[in-house]
């Protein structure tokens, strides 16, 4: 993706960067106002005072996709929504996570068997990073699940990965 | 201006360096300057590094769908760059013409009779310039109001560049 990315071993420089761009990426999670169904109730319930989000540095619910870092997958998706997710996933600028939220975007939930109209998991529409259960998930399930985005976020890294490192020794 | 700076900066250095010291300080000239360089070298050091710190470490993942314009998901119906018509511009003209061409044919009529020939010379060559502006409203259809709604460019449809991928519809 960067340029920097798996190009450097291991060393003094990339690591401190590493650190310093992860330390400000997890503690900025800037979540996309993206409520699809009930689970937007208790997404909202997460931004408002008593369980208050913003402690995590995630607050700021964006209207754009342009600004947003983090996409909730706030309830149902339904094959007609499932385009228009797909388009919004892709206006998002990287680095973009997507957080499926509910029992219906992890995997079909209540609308499984008879739900001719819901897609079964929002997986099958965009990469999902964070998977939080729930029907609706209480608001601190999803924090729990923005706590594990963060530490998801906190190990990225830039350096050279294995597949790389192996495939050069085998080249030498 | 620049020259002029650089030779103080060159009498200075030759003066500093056959004074002490000490007496560095008191030159006022040579701080000036020494101050302006190192200012430019910092301003241009923060941007010009910023931007390469930049390029060096932002991801770069480009999508034909990362610029369309956002539109709640939907696909969007031409782009956020339309041409406006500007009917301003018009009405001021046709203002100008009009509204110029009687306030002063009105001081004109009360005295033309006392003037006689003169006056009307005078007005001749005024509405003569006048006309100028007026035929070039005349001959641009811009006296026709409703034109400006049919002849406007119309912008072509922004085709969906980037495919919508279909979901899996079997359960």
């Amino acid at each position: 993706m960067s340029w920097i990315e798996n190009r450097f071993e291991e060393g003094v420089i990339v690591t401190s960067l590493d650190w310093a761009i992860n330390w400000g990426r997890s503690n900025s999670i800037w979540p996309m106002t993206f409520g699809l169904a009930c689970c937007a109730i208790e997404m909202m319930a997460v931004g408002a005072s008593r369980f208050d989000i913003d402690r995590f540095g995630a607050g700021a619910f964006r209207a754009s996709p342009r600004q947003s870092d983090l996409m909730i997958v706030a309830g149902t998706v339904t094959y007609k929504m499932a385009s228009r997710l797909k388009r919004l996933y892709n206006q998002m600028p990287e680095p973009k996570y997507v957080m499926a939220m509910g029992a219906c975007t992890v995997g079909g939930g209540p609308y499984f068997k008879h739900g001719y109209h819901v897609v079964k998991g929002v997986d099958l529409v965009v990469p999902v990073d964070i998977y939080v259960p729930g029907c609706p998930p209480r608001p601190e399930a999803l924090i729990e699940g923005l706590m594990r985005l963060q530490d998801k976020i906190r190990s990225q890294r830039r350096t050279k990965d294995v597949m790389t490192k192996a495939k050069e020794m085998a080249l030498a | 201006m620049m020259t002029n700076q650089l030779t103080i900066l060159a009498t200075s250095i030759i003066a500093s360096a056959e004074t002490t010291n000490s007496a560095l300080h008191t030159n006022s000239n040579l701080e000036l300057v020494l101050g302006i360089l190192l200012f430019s070298i910092a301003g241009f050091g923060i941007v010009f590094g910023g931007l390469l710190v930049g390029s060096i470490v932002r991801p770069t993942l480009p999508h034909p769908e990362k610029g369309t314009a956002y539109e709640c998901g939907e696909p969007a119906i031409g782009d956020g760059w339309v041409q406006f018509d500007l009917r301003f511009y018009t009405v001021a003209l046709v203002f100008i013409v009009f509204d110029v061409e009687i306030a002063l044919l009105w001081p004109w009529a009360v005295v033309f009779k006392e003037m006689g020939t003169p006056a009307f010379w005078a007005f001749l060559v005024f509405f003569l310039l006048i006309a100028i502006p007026f035929a070039y409203e005349w001959k641009s259809g811009y006296l026709n109001w409703v034109r400006a709604s049919t002849g406007q460019r119309r912008e072509p449809l922004l085709k969906d560049k980037a495919e919508t991928t279909d979901v899996v519809t079997s359960s």
